[in-house]
C-alpha cells in the first residue's frame, strides 16, 4: 500500500466520530435511560469531584497508587521468573524439551483462573492480588523471550566465535542484545496484560484500588462513579503504553 | 607457491529425521599462499558446508583439512549478520575488543580498515542506516581487523544488486592487493568468478564432487606486478564463460 | 525499427515531487504497440516510484501517461504489473492463478469467450505449465512460479506489461532460461511490455530498445536500439559492445 500522510486540516478525520459518540452518548443518556446510564457531563463531574474528594475513605491518587504498586509488583515478580527462564529455553535444546510440557500446561490456566485459590491460600491480603498479576505476567515473559533466542541469526553467534568471543560473551554481547527487542516486546505484552486484571484481581476485598473504586461504584450503585472509574483505567493503561512505547525507542534504538 | 590449505578426500554428510543427505563427496584441492581462489557451483549447501568446515565451525565425516601456519580466520556471511546494536565503528572493533588489544591500537586499527573498505564518515551509524552494500562492506572490514592469514567468503555480494555487486568486486580486489590475504571466494554467479580469481574450482551439484579445476591468469597483473582490472567483455573473458557456462 | 508502428503509450513531462525532493523530472517518450522497451538505470534512480506512476498507483505531479491516446485508467485499460517476488496466490492452483486477472466485474465475461479460452491454452503450452494445473504454487519450483506469474500477466491481453526486475534474485542459469521463456511469449502474442531492471546484461538480453535513466532527479539518458535476432547469445560481439556501451552510461562507480 501506499500510505499518503493526511494534511493537518483533516483532523475533522479524527475529531469528528469522537464527537459523534459523545454526542450519541448524551442523547440515549438524556432521553432513554436516564436512570440507569450516566451523561458524558455527569462522568466528567464526577472524575472532577474524584480529582478532590475522597471515596471509600482513600483519595483517588491513593487508588490509582495502590492498584499500579500492585501492578508493578506483579510484574516485577512474572518477569524476573519468566524472561530468564525463556532465554534459558531459547539457548539450550534438553531444557527446552524438558519444560516445554509444563509451561505449556500452565500456560492453558489463565491467570484468573487462580482466583479462588488465591483467595484460599493468601486470604484477602495484598499478596493475593499481586500474585495473580505475576501468573498473568509470567507466560508472556517466557514465550517472547523464548522466541527472541531461537531466532537469533545462527550466522551472528558464528561471526562473534571466529572474532574470538567466548561462550559467556556471546550470550553478552550477541544473544541478549538480538533478543532484546522481542523480550521487550513481552514486557509490553505482559504489562497490558496486567493492567486489564487489576478489576478482576480486586475484585474481593480490596479496600483500595481502581478496580475497587469501579465496583464501590456498583454496589452503592453510582453508575457515574463506575463509569469514572472505568475511564480513569484505561486513561492509566493508555499512559502506560505509550511511556513503553517511548522506552522501546531508547533501550533498541537500532531497529 | 606454497601451500596454505590442504584439503584431502573430505566427506560430509548431514542426518535428519528424513533421513541422510551426503552434501560433500570426497573433496580434495590445495588453496595457495596469497591467491585468489574461487569454488563455484550451484545452488548454495555444498559451498556454504565446506567452508564452515574450514574454519572449524562443523565437523566432518572423512578426510583431512590442514592449514599450514598462522590458522587466524576470516569469514564473510552473505546475508551480512552484522551486529544491528552496534555502530558500523563497534562492528569492525568487535574482535578487537575480544582480543584485548588495547584501546589507543584498537582505534587506530579500527580506523584504517574502516577507511580501506571506503566507510570514512560513515563510523557513527547504525546498520539500519546503511545500504546492503556498505553493510558488506563493515562485514568485511571487521573480518580484515583481526588481520587472518585467510578470508573465507560465502556469497558476500549474492544478495546485492547487479550494479552494487560489480562496485564491489572491484573493491574486494583492490583490498585483497592491498592485504595480500588468502581468499576463499564462494559463489554461483560465473561472471564474478571469473572476474575475481586466479584460480576457478568447479563443484557438482549435491553430493558435491570436484568436476575440474581452471586457472584464470589473463589481465590479472600489469608488467609492473600491479593489480588489473579484467575485461568482462574481453575475448579471452567470454571464450572462459562460454565453456564454465556449458560445463556448469 | 519502429517506423510505420503505432504509439501503444505516451509518456509527456512525467514528472514527480515527494514534498520537496524531485524524484522524477520531466521523462517524456513512446511505448510503440508490441515492443518490448528495457528501462535501465542506477542503483537508487527511483524506479518504483516510475512504475508506480504507470500502474496509476500513485499520480504524477506533472504531466501525463497515455494508452491508445487517452490518459491511463484501469477501468478502460489492461495493465499488468509483475513484481520481484513471486506473486502466486497461495491457495489458488496455478490455472486459478493464470484466470485470476479475469475476477474483475468488467472482465469477467471474457474468460467464456473463445478467443480468452484459446489464449489461456496457448500460455500454458508456451509456459511450459501443461500438466501442472492442479498443482499448488509452494509445489513447484521459484522458476515455475515466476511463469505462472508471467502467464497470469499475458492472459488478460494487456494493453501494457509492466515488469519489476523479475529475475533479480535467481541465479544465471534460471534466469536465462526465463527470459528465453518470456521473450517466448511476448514473441508469440505480441504484446507491448515495460521491463525495468539494473542489470546491463539482462537488459540488452531482452530489449528491442533501451532507455537508459539518470540518477535522482531522474531524466532520460539516453535512448538505444538493440537490432540483434533472438535467442542472442551474450558473448557476440555485437553483443558485447552495446553492453558496454550502456554500461558505460550508468557506471557509477
Amino acid at each position: 500500500m501506499i500510505s499518503v500522510k493526511l494534511p493537518k486540516k483533516d483532523i475533522m478525520i479524527y475529531a469528528l466520530p469522537i464527537v459523534g459518540v459523545l454526542l450519541f452518548w448524551y442523547i440515549l443518556a438524556t432521553i432513554f435511560y436516564s436512570e440507569v446510564l450516566p451523561t458524558p457531563l455527569n462522568v466528567i463531574r464526577k472524575i472532577g469531584y474524584l480529582l478532590t474528594h475522597e471515596v471509600a475513605d482513600k483519595t483517588l491518587y491513593r487508588h490509582v497508587g495502590r492498584s499500579l504498586f500492585r501492578m508493578v509488583t506483579g510484574l516485577v515478580i512474572g518477569i524476573s521468573l519468566g524472561v530468564p527462564l525463556g532465554i534459558f529455553m531459547g539457548w539450550n535444546r534438553y531444557f527446552e524439551s524438558a519444560i516445554k510440557p509444563l509451561f505449556e500446561t500452565f500456560r492453558m490456566i489463565p491467570s484468573l483462573a487462580w482466583i479462588p485459590l488465591s483467595v484460599l491460600f493468601f486470604g484477602t491480603s495484598e499478596l493475593g492480588k499481586i500474585f495473580i498479576i505475576s501468573i498473568a505476567a509470567f507466560p508472556p515473559s517466557v514465550l517472547n523471550s523464548w522466541r527472541g533466542v531461537r531466532l537469533v541469526d545462527p550466522d551472528m553467534v558464528t561471526a562473534a566465535k571466529i572474532l574470538g568471543a567466548k561462550d559467556l560473551t556471546i550470550m553478552k554481547s550477541v544473544v541478549l542484545p538480538a533478543a532484546l527487542p522481542s523480550i521487550f516486546a513481552g514486557v509490553q505484552y505482559a504489562v497490558s496484560i496486567s493492567w486489564m486484571c487489576i478489576l478482576a484481581a480486586e475484585l474481593v476485598a480490596a479496600g483500595e484500588g481502581l478496580g475497587f473504586l469501579t465496583f464501590y461504584g456498583m454496589e452503592i450503585p453510582d453508575t457515574s462513579l463506575i463509569a469514572a472509574g472505568m475511564l480513569i483505567i484505561g486513561v492509566v493503561g493508555f499512559t502506560i503504553s505509550q511511556i513503553l512505547r517511548y522506552l522501546e525507542r531508547v533501550i533498541a534504538p537500532w531497529k | 607457491m606454497s601451500r596454505k590449505i590442504e584439503i584431502g578426500n573430505l566427506s560430509k554428510s548431514f542426518t535428519s529425521r528424513s533421513g541422510s543427505v551426503q552434501v560433500l563427496k570426497e573433496i580434495s584441492f590445495e588453496v595457495f599462499e596469497k591467491e585468489f581462489l574461487v569454488i563455484l557451483g550451484p545452488g548454495g549447501c555444498g559451498k556454504t558446508t565446506l567452508l564452515k568446515i574450514i574454519v572449524g565451525e562443523l565437523g566432518f565425516d572423512e578426510g583431512r583439512v590442514n592449514i599450514r601456519g598462522g590458522k587466524n580466520i576470516g569469514f564473510v556471511f552473505q546475508s551480512f549478520s552484522i551486529f544491528p546494536w552496534m555502530t558500523v565503528h563497534q562492528n569492525v572493533e568487535f574482535g578487537l575488543k575480544m582480543r584485548n588489544v588495547p584501546e589507543q591500537e584498537r582505534r587506530e586499527i579500527t580506523s584504517k580498515y574502516i577507511d580501506l573498505v571506503g566507510l570514512k564518515g560513515f563510523e557513527g551509524y547504525y546498520p539500519k542506516q546503511i545500504s546492503g552494500g556498505m553493510k558488506q562492506r563493515v562485514g568485511i572490514a571487521r573480518m580484515l581487523a583481526i588481520s587472518p592469514e585467510i578470508m573465507l567468503m560465502d556469497n558476500p555480494f549474492g544478495h546485492l544488486d547487479a550494479q552494487t555487486k560489480y562496485h564491489l568486486e572491484e573493491e574486494l580486489l583492490r583490498i585483497w592487493d592491498a592485504e595480500r590475504k588468502t581468499v576463499v571466494f564462494v559463489t554461483n554467479d560465473i561472471e564474478e568468478a571469473i572476474f575475481l580469481a586466479d584460480r576457478i574450482i568447479l563443484l557438482s551439484k549435491l553430493p558435491a564432487e570436484i568436476k575440474e579445476q581452471f586457472e584464470v591468469s589473463f589481465q590479472r597483473r600489469g608488467p609492473n606486478g600491479e593489480l588489473l582490472r579484467r575485461s568482462r567483455t574481453g575475448d579471452k573473458f567470454l571464450k572462459l564463460r562460454k565453456t564454465l557456462t556449458e560445463v556448469f | 525499427m519502429n517506423e510505420g508502428k503505432k504509439v501503444k503509450v505516451q509518456v509527456t513531462n512525467l514528472a514527480k515531487r515527494f514534498g520537496d525532493l524531485l524524484v522524477i523530472d520531466g521523462l517524456s517518450f513512446n511505448i510503440y504497440d508490441g515492443e518490448f522497451l528495457v528501462i535501465v538505470g542506477p542503483t537508487g534512480c527511483g524506479k518504483t516510484t516510475f512504475l508506480n506512476l504507470f500502474a496509476t498507483l500513485i499520480p504524477p505531479s506533472e504531466g501525463q501517461i497515455k494508452i491508445d491516446s487517452e490518459p491511463v485508467d484501469l477501468k478502460r485499460h489492461n495493465l499488468a504489473y509483475i513484481f520481484q517476488e513471486p506473486s502466486c496466490i497461495p491457495w489458488l492452483t496455478v490455472d486459478e492463478n493464470i484466470r485470476f486477472g479475469f475476477e474483475t466485474g468488467r472482465r469477467k465475461h471474457l474468460l467464456k469467450e473463445e478467443k480468452t479460452q484459446g489464449r489461456i491454452k496457448e500460455l500454458k503450452k508456451l509456459a511450459g505449465l501443461d500438466g501442472y494445473e492442479k498443482d499448488y504454487p509452494r509445489n513447484l519450483s521459484v522458476s515455475m512460479q515466476q511463469l505462472v506469474v508471467v502467464a497470469r500477466g499475458f492472459a488478460i491481453d494487456p494493453d501494457l506489461l509492466l515488469m519489476d526486475e523479475p529475475y533479480g534474485q535467481l541465479d544465471i542459469k534460471t534466469r536465462l532460461s526465463l527470459e528465453s521463456e518470456l521473450l517466448k511469449v511476448w514473441s508469440t502474442l505480441n504484446k507491448t511490455v515495460m521491463f525495468v531492471t539494473h542489470n546491463i546484461e539482462e537488459a540488452v538480453y531482452l530489449a528491442e530498445r533501451i532507455i537508459v535513466l539518470t540518477n535522482k532527479p531522474t531524466k532520460i539518458k539516453q535512448e538505444l536500439t538493440v537490432d540483434l535476432p533472438h535467442p542472442r547469445d551474450v558473448t557476440d560481439p555485437k553483443f558485447v559492445k552495446i553492453r558496454e556501451e550502456v554500461t558505460e552510461l550508468i557506471k557509477w562507480w
